[in-house]
């Protein structure tokens, strides 16, 4: 198969998932309207009616780790190729990533030492 | 249809509905997930086994196919029921359990005494209700007052420690947009230069607008609470109302959410009941209305009453042997911290413990009598020996919920925290049934848990060690009167009541329950806490709402 | 044809997962539950919530199944049994599994509610939890198979399977699987007792029945993704490589489903932390034992 028909074939596939969901969209539909009524769409809050939006500026406690997730992702990119062509490469391959990937490990210790591991 | 019915018979006919829609109808009969109020631990207290039944219990009324009342609901709850009901997806229906549900809305559709085969026949009522009538008919709709205020819509700009921000989102038309809160400075920045509409807007909202257009991040969040780690961010006041899965049911708390920390908790008993107006009366038939003060420990109640009455005017007159109603009064002490260490496993996340302490605890309050309660100790015993050595419950629920009690409070919350005190360091009798205080240091989560599995264990030993479970009669003159005080230790702590009785009534009555002085508590425990464990710790102090009434 | 036999497979195994849900958390085997769950939550209302966030959340539940969907795309039941031999399978399904963050995080957000608020940033902060830990040891498995196509991976384990040459890949995998789908004890942003279903609080009736079914498909793609990259795939003695692939599968994912069962709720903080204290050290001390040992191997 070429690149083009999998990459066809994939999207084919998403396009008939969401055929499923809009089905079955349709047959819950045919089974029944919903009806509307008062306090019905609130959400849940354990019997209380919820004061209205809750959209806030919301404070997410482990940005520490969010920060250091982003720069091993960013260096998962430049291992995959990487892991790929590593026998061919042989152990200089190894002492040149593993260069790299100590100096993202030094930034784990220091991250750690300066308590940017921890619920902040 | 058929020609010469008439409307009423076509409304009322149930014929269940072919092809289809019988075939969902069916399904649906057959997969009943059920919301229960008022929590679960009360089915069980009943006796009552769901999912012997065939009910799933959920979280959610969203998911919850079947209402499940169990007893009466107690007037502060009935709002709650009510907006529970309404917010159940169709087909739903209300099987009602030992109350007739008078005076309520949503009203009954099936109703069944309080049994496990009163539930069953209810159970199959509700299957045949919703196989023939899959979808309620088109005009029932559902309305109560207090729904009324949900259609309000105001926009909702008068909340608490909301701030204008909010704002953002209705006006400047990036509700999508929300993952890139930081830019939210900048496009307010660049929408108020850029058209008029938007300063004048902005003027209505309570900030400094610096000119026409010129607005910093500093003026724009220096109105906003500052967390521990000096972020201006926005807290959020969220209620786990009366009816949250975790907590105990009529517990009304309002959590104050930086995130997911909570900043701050305030814990109310939504029952009002208006129970201790009810308590003057006569004499005869007092502790049956004490019991009602506290459903979850109802025993430890009517031994209080007795012990009061006995203690009038210093006199003792209770009978001497009375090791039954230690007896009693323990099996009681097991039961209840059985059934709170169901609910604390569910909070937990942990089935396996949730599953058997639940199963435990049903055994307990089912047993009839104490050599069947012999028969579940060795059950028990291992439940209790993996609870404890458990590394994962230790590395769990250490060093959380840490407060310090203060010297009103009692029970379990007291004695995890040091504190030796215990009605029944005085009582003759439970020293002499092999009572002892059950005391860990540390203060935290973890101590009040294992401070409630030692007393599980040693409440079975000092059942096991007495001849009978019933509580002795009362015997009482009718020219009694006189000021009388006692002291009993439920479950929960330790309850004081303090009556004055004339001529064969009783005029006056004052109870001091545990759990009214725990609630205060509550602040301290989530203090800061992830929103996990602020509620595993509102869960270890064990509050009864029941008693919280006014 | 190939298609059919796969989607086939994929729709048993995800009823059989459901059925074995099912078991594990109530103790009675019923063989026709998840049929009978499937249709009744069809018959029943789709509650909208007021003021929602119309957009994300109607996307969330088809891009949950969606992205479990991308992800089995990929992954290869038998030789040639496979939709597409995708060269780069292995990057490919740890993108679409990175779909379920955004599905979690707008079905947190879209209802206008405030459980279902902090469960989908809950589950965020699992993601940069486990992420790496998916990725790492992907990694590690590259290294032997010399490729990142999913045929040539399992290929690649004909002698001896990767459990037993990378054990600290296949075990940080295994933990970090269980966290992408948040099975318990990884299961904060669905906890019934902490937040009230959480993400699928305000979901009902068939969003509710696509989030199950996204949900469910994701587990049996995750179950088979830790098959093929340290199980072995489909190599095994006297059975049909389907039928070794079926059998792994169940395995994992009712081994997965049981230990669930036995622990507690993972705290966040505690969570975050080791993983990134202790798993990511391991991570890569895994890469470095691998890039030796394949050298030791090659020389």
């Amino acid at each position: 198969m070429t690149v083009f028909q999998q990459y066809g074939l994939l999207v084919a596939f998403f396009i008939s998932t969401v055929g499923l969901v809009a089905t079955l969209h349709l047959i819950a539909r045919s089974l029944g309207r919903n009806r509307h009524e008062p306090g019905k769409d609130v959400p849940y809050t354990g019997g209380t009616l919820a004061p209205k939006p809750v959209w806030v500026r919301y404070h997410f406690h482990y940005y520490g780790f969010a920060l250091l997730f982003l720069a091993f992702d960013m260096e998962m990119a430049f291992m995959y190729p990487w892991a790929v062509v590593y026998r061919e490469l042989g152990i200089a391959a190894l002492l040149d990533m593993g260069v790299f990937l100590a100096i993202l490990f030094l930034g784990i210790l220091y991250g750690w030492s300066q308590g940017a591991l921890r619920r902040q | 249809m058929e020609p010469g019915c008439s409307a009423t018979t076509v409304r009322e006919v149930r014929e269940a509905p072919g092809g289809w829609r019988g075939l969902v109808a069916r399904a649906m009969a057959r997969s009943l997930t059920t919301f229960v109020v008022p929590d679960a631990r009360m089915a069980r207290e009943a006796g009552i086994d769901l999912a012997a039944a065939g009910l799933q219990p959920v979280a959610t009324p969203r998911h919850a196919s079947v209402l499940l009342v169990i007893g009466d609901v107690p007037p502060g709850l009935a709002d709650a029921v009510t907006v529970v009901y309404a917010q159940m997806p169709r087909p739903r229906t209300v099987l009602a359990l030992g109350t007739q549900m008078t005076g309520l809305l949503p009203a009954a559709n099936i109703t069944v005494p309080l049994n496990q085969k009163g539930l069953e026949r209810g159970v199959a009522q509700v299957r045949a209700r919703i196989s023939s009538q899959p979808e309620a008919s088109a005009d029932d709709v559902f309305t109560a007052q207090v729904l009324d205020a949900a259609d309000d819509d105001d926009g909702g700009m008068d909340k608490g420690e909301m701030h204008h921000h909010e704002g953002n989102d209705g006006e400047h038309g990036d509700e999508d947009d929300d993952a890139t809160n930081p830019h939210a400075g900048h496009d307010m920045d660049d929408s108020a230069i850029d058209d008029g509409d938007g300063s004048m807007d902005h003027g209505d909202m309570d900030h400094d607008m610096m000119g026409g257009g010129g607005m910093s991040m500093v003026s724009m969040t220096q109105d906003l609470p500052r967390s521990p780690d000096g972020l201006p961010m926005e807290w959020s006041e969220v209620a786990f109302g009366p009816l949250f899965p975790g907590l105990p049911a009529g517990l009304a708390s309002t959590l104050t959410l930086d995130g997911d920390t909570v900043v701050d908790a305030l814990s109310s008993g939504a029952m009002d009941r208006a129970i201790l107006s009810s308590l003057p009366g006569p004499v005869a038939s007092f502790p049956d209305r004490l019991v009602a003060v506290d459903p979850l420990a109802p025993v430890a109640y009517r031994i209080l009453a007795m012990k009061a009455l006995a203690n009038v005017n210093g006199a003792s007159i209770f009978p001497p042997a009375n090791v039954p109603w230690v007896a009693a009064c323990e099996r009681e002490r097991a039961a209840s911290h059985l059934g709170w260490l169901a609910g604390f496993g569910e909070l937990l996340g942990y089935d396996w413990m949730a599953a058997q302490a639940a199963a435990l605890h049903l055994a307990l309050v089912r047993a009839p009598d104490i050599s069947s309660i012999k028969a579940i100790r060795p059950d028990v015993d291992r439940f209790l020996r993996d609870m404890s050595r458990n590394p994962m419950l230790r590395l769990r629920l250490a060093g959380i919920g840490t407060l310090d009690p203060g010297s009103e409070a009692s029970g379990p919350v007291a004695r995890g925290s040091g504190k030796r005190g215990d009605a029944r360091n005085d009582d003759h009798s439970s020293v002499e049934a092999g009572f002892y205080p059950i005391v860990q240091d540390a203060g935290d989560v973890l101590a009040r848990f294992r401070v409630r599995l030692a007393e599980i264990s040693l409440s079975l030993d000092m059942v096991a060690g007495a001849e009978t479970l019933s509580l002795p009669d009362l015997s009482v003159q009718a020219d009694f009167r006189g000021t009388g005080w006692a002291v009993v230790e439920t479950p929960r702590g330790s309850a004081t009541l303090q009556i004055d009785v004339q001529d064969g009534h009783v005029r006056t009555a004052h109870v001091d329950a545990p759990s009214a002085v725990h609630a205060k508590l509550v602040s301290q425990v989530v203090d800061q806490a992830e929103l996990a464990d602020a509620l595993i710790g509102i869960a270890s102090l064990d509050l009864s709402p029941w008693e919280m009434d006014g | 044809m190939i298609v059919i036999i796969v989607v086939m497979s994929l729709l048993i195994a995800t009823y059989v997962v459901a059925v074995l849900e099912a078991w594990v958390a109530t103790g009675h085997l019923r063989p026709a539950g998840p049929l009978m769950s499937g249709m009744a939550l069809l018959g029943r209302e789709s509650i909208i919530p007021r003021q929602p966030d119309r957009l994300f959340f109607e996307i969330a539940p088809p891009l949950l199944l969606l992205a479990a969907v991308g992800a089995a795309m990929v992954l290869p039941l038998a030789p040639d049994v496979v939709v597409i031999d995708l060269a780069t399978g292995g990057l490919f399904v740890n993108a679409a599994w990175v779909y379920v963050l955004v599905a979690l995080i707008m079905a947190g957000w879209g209802p206008d509610g405030a459980y279902a608020m902090v469960a989908g940033w809950r589950f965020l902060a699992q993601l940069v939890a486990y992420s790496m830990l998916i990725v790492m040891p992907i990694t590690a498995v590259a290294m032997r198979a010399e490729s990142l196509s999913m045929t040539t991976i399992v290929q690649s384990q004909v002698g001896s399977w990767n459990v037993v040459t990378q054990p600290l890949g296949f075990l940080l995998f295994w933990l970090a699987a269980m966290a992408a789908c948040f099975l318990p004890p990884f299961d904060h942003p669905l906890a019934p007792a902490e937040v009230a279903g959480g993400v699928t609080a305000e979901y009902t009736g068939v969003r509710l029945l696509v989030f199950r079914l996204g949900r469910l498909l994701l587990i049996v793609t995750l179950a088979i993704a830790v098959v093929v990259f340290f199980l072995g795939g489909w190599h095994g003695p006297w059975l049909p490589a389907w039928a070794w692939t079926a059998t792994k599968t169940l395995a994992v994912v009712a081994v997965m489903l049981v230990t669930g069962r036995f622990l507690p709720r993972l705290r966040s903080e505690h969570l975050m932390a080791w993983s990134w204290k202790l798993g990511v050290p391991l991570a890569l001390a895994n890469i470095l034992w691998t890039g030796i040992t394949l050298w030791m191997v090659d020389r």
